[in-house]
């Protein structure tokens, strides 16, 4: 009996090994912007990444997609499908949205195009011909995947609304797929072995918006339209696919302008944070009612530039929000008491000119680290830089204590962590409107804990990078550049 | 001169006299699949060939699998006399032995015992439960009696008299049930399986038992992979080493993991050691995309230097020195091939699957035979082919010294075929079916649905084909004589027959009338 106990013990073990194993070798999801629905940026521990193997970082392949010379973000940074067992094989896919109002599944293995999906223009809408830099017109919303990751860790089972299981809808029945909003406001299911629409498209937001990044979590995505493109209104959206058709409700964003949102963060109980110049504000999952709010400095000046999107992340046993004024500063909440009196955080650093959006990781000690890109002088770099604090307990107060402050950067981009290492792209010297001329994009990984430099892609990018932003997963970071070209940079896996 | 005519004349009458074998899968311990004893079919009167019987037999069918590639023995003592008998294995627990010449069945055995209490899925092809190892028939004893070894699906290894069908001794346990075992092999007295897939909870690993062994103790050796499924199961060098393709998995070996490779072992003492291995360099790339590593090594001499080939999904051939696999790293081939076929990587209906064989023509030169299911690889153009390839082929390679180092030259590409299958090869003919076999395992509109119903609906029939061995050029086709699929079964040849079991518990004699 004992001997039959140790066969079903070694056998548990070796399940769990395999288990394991799998997991680590056969990839995991990116499924939307930061990677996850508190959008942290923060991958965890990446097989194929470590401090000592990043400087063999090389660029593993490069894709001229089919985008407009419009905006600041013609490609979208992708979604990243670890493991599709499809028809034509196991396949690691990554989804790249481009404002042509196409959907490219590309091979991350073999970079190469596994299909393309052109959403095509279909409501009685006209089509917005002009382009502005605030509306830019187009595709404007990077697609998702479901996100898992509420009260658990990043892969477990999320859990639905209100607890009880959520109805399987037309739009999350059955088998995974990516969910893009083209221009014409319509959401499309798409099967991620083909690219066809699962189920017809259906008009969700107006046409014509420009909408932010989309998460979706426990069947409902979220997004927010800003600002006011085609007299959209600035809004949070809801949409629940948990029905037999898709329900579209919003939260009209009034106090304060967006100028172009990233969109929505969740936090680990659910609640669904969001930026505007003004305030950082706090909904019911699902139901959008507000649930809190907090008043930020708002700087006065240059209202209408780009808001970044805060961050949710676990310190210790509570639910911390960090974001970035207009002031510059980065404010850090408590998301139980959210502000208290609406206007005292937890604690504030000074103004920093915090541009795009913030990422967070947790070190091996469980050291909780935030990183801000600052696009302006900070210190010792002069154009701009990725500024790490930690977040620390000092007289039993939670404070943001600076740590390093990284080398020299143009107009970085949010960053996004991996096995301690920061991939920070330097995206180039950028006017309001445009990139100025003969500018380019540098990949840089940092050492996330020091901030030295162990990689750069100096002269491998030949144009300034997409404002979108950069995606991290199963050894690879990908951004693309304004000329529609999508970079994968990555340690080489051999054929 | 005329002694030595008259030599070789006295050799070929008593080889067909004596009757040639075929004694385990693959025909020999080596898996080289290669018929050295026929003189029967040749090039020039094997587009002759017919059916000259075929049997349906009582075996239900699990899953997928049907019948397993009989096992033939030229000459058997019978109480009524000598008797070439085919020995044909059905996976629910059933032999048959028939008389060829007949086309008669002799004996039939079943495997009685109660049902495992683990199974495989209820539609899950990979794990079909039954008897899935082709038994393996041993050398005539002093009584002049030739054992079969038999394991039944409840892991159970029988002891069967040839002849009769009788046991000759109480069977022990070599596995279990349900444990999706592969074909038997055999090195002096040591009965070697493999296993995979974890079927009903079972582990994947490579087993050894001595039949000599009183206590019958049972050996094992896991390489911690997701299965060792080499259609015939291992394949056993000169030094008695036996070589299993590990299946999916990883390569590790501070956790002696072995996934993706092959693994060499051999009894040391009482024990199943592991001995050397091989590990393609790209085994993260084949284990993302699922390309296995399992084709039973083909294992053969080249000009006094043993070597063996071996192949997996992702299409391409592995030359390997069995004293030294992959060199100092165990990642370094004698050489390796190009992609065959499987330009896209999938893990599904394209590839190389089963096993290879090799033989040596009357120039002394070495030839390599890889059958694959799915396109030829756009960049593989070898110097003879017969048309587009879109479903499988068979592809020769020659072995070659070019410039001091050996490798794999491509010779030809066989015509299109439904599924190439493992061939066999017998006096200058390479005898090879398309399975016809569905092989879907995914579809476009539900991902992964491996399920049998699908797959034997949308299956079809298979076809036996024999080629110029030297040119690939066809000599014969079954075209649509045969009704039925083939999955996971196989060629057996000897003495002017050629044997083939399909799906519908059919099996199909081919030879020429009156030979």
């Amino acid at each position: 009996m004992m001997a039959m106990r140790k066969v079903i013990l070694n056998l548990v073990l070796i399940s769990v090994c395999a288990a394991l194993a799998l997991s680590q070798s056969r990839g995991g999801n990116w499924p939307t912007l930061g990677g996850d629905a508190q959008g942290s940026g923060w991958e965890g521990a990446d097989a194929r990444i470590s401090k000592e193997k990043v400087k063999d970082l090389q660029l593993l392949f490069k894709l001229k997609l089919e985008s407009q010379s419009k905006g600041l973000r013609p490609l979208m940074p992708p979604i990243i499908l670890g493991r599709l067992i499809s028809y034509r094989g196991f396949r690691e896919l990554a989804f790249v949205g481009s404002n042509s109002d196409i959907v490219y599944a590309i091979d991350a293995d073999l970079g190469t195009i596994f299909w393309q999906k052109h959403l095509e223009y279909s409501t009685r809408e006209p089509q917005a011909t002009s382009s502005t830099p605030d509306c830019p017109g187009g595709m404007t919303a990077m697609p998702t995947m479901p996100v898992p990751g509420i009260n658990g860790p990043r892969g477990a089972a999320a859990p639905q609304r209100g607890g009880a299981p959520a109805q399987a809808g037309s739009f999350i029945a059955g088998t995974a797929s990516v969910y893009a909003i083209s221009s014409d406001g319509r959401l499309h299911r798409l099967n991620t072995s083909t690219g066809d629409d699962m189920v017809q498209p259906v008009q969700v937001i107006p046409a014509n918006s420009k909408i932010s990044s989309l998460r979706m979590v426990n069947g409902v995505i979220y997004a927010v339209t800003s600002p006011a493109c085609n007299l959209t209104q600035n809004a949070v959206w809801a949409i629940d696919l948990t029905g037999d058709v898709p329900k579209a409700s919003s939260y009209a964003l009034n106090d304060g302008e967006l100028g172009g949102s990233p969109g929505t963060v969740i936090g680990s109980d659910g609640t669904i944070y969001v930026q505007t110049s003004r305030r950082l504000l706090a909904f019911s999952a699902g139901t959008l009612a507000l649930s809190g709010y907090f008043n930020l400095e708002d700087a006065g000046a240059d209202d209408r530039r780009d808001v970044p999107a805060p961050l949710a992340f676990q310190f210790k046993d509570r639910q911390l929000v960090a974001a970035a004024g207009k002031d510059g500063r980065i404010y850090l909440l408590d998301a139980a008491s959210f502000g208290g009196n609406h206007s005292t955080p937890l604690d504030r650093t000074m103004p920093l000119a915090v541009s795009a959006g913030l990422s967070t990781w947790q070190d091996t000690d469980n050291t909780r680290w935030i990183l801000a890109p600052v696009w302006g002088r900070n210190g010792a770099a002069p154009s701009g830089s990725i500024s790490a604090f930690k977040v620390e307990e000092q007289s039993g107060k939670v404070v943001l204590t600076p740590a390093w402050v990284s080398r020299d950067m143009a107009s970085p981009l949010t960053p996004v962590v991996a096995s301690s290492v920061v991939f920070a792209v330097s995206a180039g010297e950028f006017t309001r409107e445009r990139a100025k001329n003969g500018t380019r994009a540098t990949l840089f990984a940092l050492d996330a804990t020091t901030g030295k430099e162990l990689y750069s892609s100096r002269n491998l990018v030949g144009a300034p990078a997409s404002l979108a932003g950069i995606t991290v997963s199963n050894g690879r970071v990908y951004f693309s550049t304004l000329d529609g070209t999508f970079y994968a940079f990555g340690i080489y896996l051999e054929h | 001169m005329r002694t030595l005519i008259a030599l070789m004349a006295i050799i070929a009458v008593c080889a067909i006299a004596i009757g040639a074998d075929w004694p385990t899968d693959g025909g020999n311990p080596q898996r080289t699949n290669w018929q050295k004893d026929e003189t029967i079919l040749k090039t020039d009167n094997v587009g002759n060939l017919k059916i000259l019987w075929k049997l349906k037999f009582d075996n239900a069918p699990r899953q997928m699998h049907t019948l397993l590639p009989p096992l033939i023995i030229g000459q058997v003592r019978t109480a009524t006399g000598p008797k070439q008998i085919a020995l044909e294995t059905g996976v629910s627990d059933n032999l048959y032995a028939i008389d060829v010449d007949k086309g008669e069945i002799l004996w039939t055995k079943h495997f009685e015992y109660p049902p495992p209490a683990r199974n495989g899925g209820a539609t899950d092809p990979l794990c079909p439960g039954g008897m899935t190892a082709t038994p393996l028939i041993g050398a005539e004893n002093t009584a002049g009696v030739r054992p079969v070894y038999v394991l039944a699906g409840n892991g159970q290894l029988h002891f069967i008299n040839l002849a009769t069908g009788e046991e000759m001794a109480a069977p022990v346990q070599f596995g279990w049930p349900n444990g999706k075992s592969y074909a038997l092999n055999m090195w002096g007295s040591v009965l070697f399986t493999t296993t995979s897939q974890g079927c009903a909870g079972n582990p994947n690993q490579m087993w050894a038992i001595d039949i000599n062994d009183p206590l019958k103790k049972v050996m094992t050796f896991s390489p911690k992979s997701g299965g060792l499924w080499g259609r015939t199961g291992a394949a056993i060098d000169s030094s008695g080493v036996a070589w299993a393709p590990t299946g999916d998995g990883t390569y590790d070996l501070p956790t002696q993991r072995y996934g993706n490779g092959l693994i060499g072992a051999r009894i040391e003492g009482n024990e199943l050691k592991l001995k050397d291995w091989y590990i393609p360099s790209n085994w993260e790339f084949l284990y993302k995309k699922d390309l296995d590593m399992q084709v039973t090594p083909a294992i053969f001499d080249y000009k006094g230097r043993e070597l063996m080939v071996v192949g997996s999904k992702e299409c391409r051939v592995y030359l390997l020195d069995p004293k030294s696999a992959g060199g100092a790293d165990h990642q370094t081939p004698v050489y390796r091939t190009q992609q065959l076929c499987n330009e896209e990587f999938n893990f599904a209906g394209t590839g190389i699957w089963g096993g290879m064989a090799s033989w040596e023509d009357a120039k002394g030169t070495r030839w390599v035979l890889v059958p694959f299911w799915g396109p030829s690889h756009s960049d593989f153009k070898p110097p003879v082919s017969y048309g587009p390839v879109k479903r499988g082929a068979i592809v020769a390679l020659k072995v070659e010294t070019v410039n001091g180092k050996i490798q794999l030259t491509p010779a030809w590409m066989s015509q299109d075929m439904d599924h190439g299958e493992p061939p066999v090869v017998a006096n200058g003919v390479v005898y090879a079916y398309g399975s016809g076999e569905d092989t879907t395992q995914a579809y476009a509109d539900r991902g992964l649905n491996d399920s049998s119903p699908l797959r034997i609906k949308a299956s079809t029939h298979a076809t036996l084909f024999a080629f110029d061995a030297e040119t690939g050029k066809t000599l014969f086709s079954s075209g649509d004589q045969i009704t039925s699929f083939v999955h996971f079964g196989g060629l057996s040849i000897a003495n002017g027959r050629v044997y083939l079991g399909t799906f519908d518990s059919t099996l199909y004699c081919f030879g020429l009338p009156g030979k």
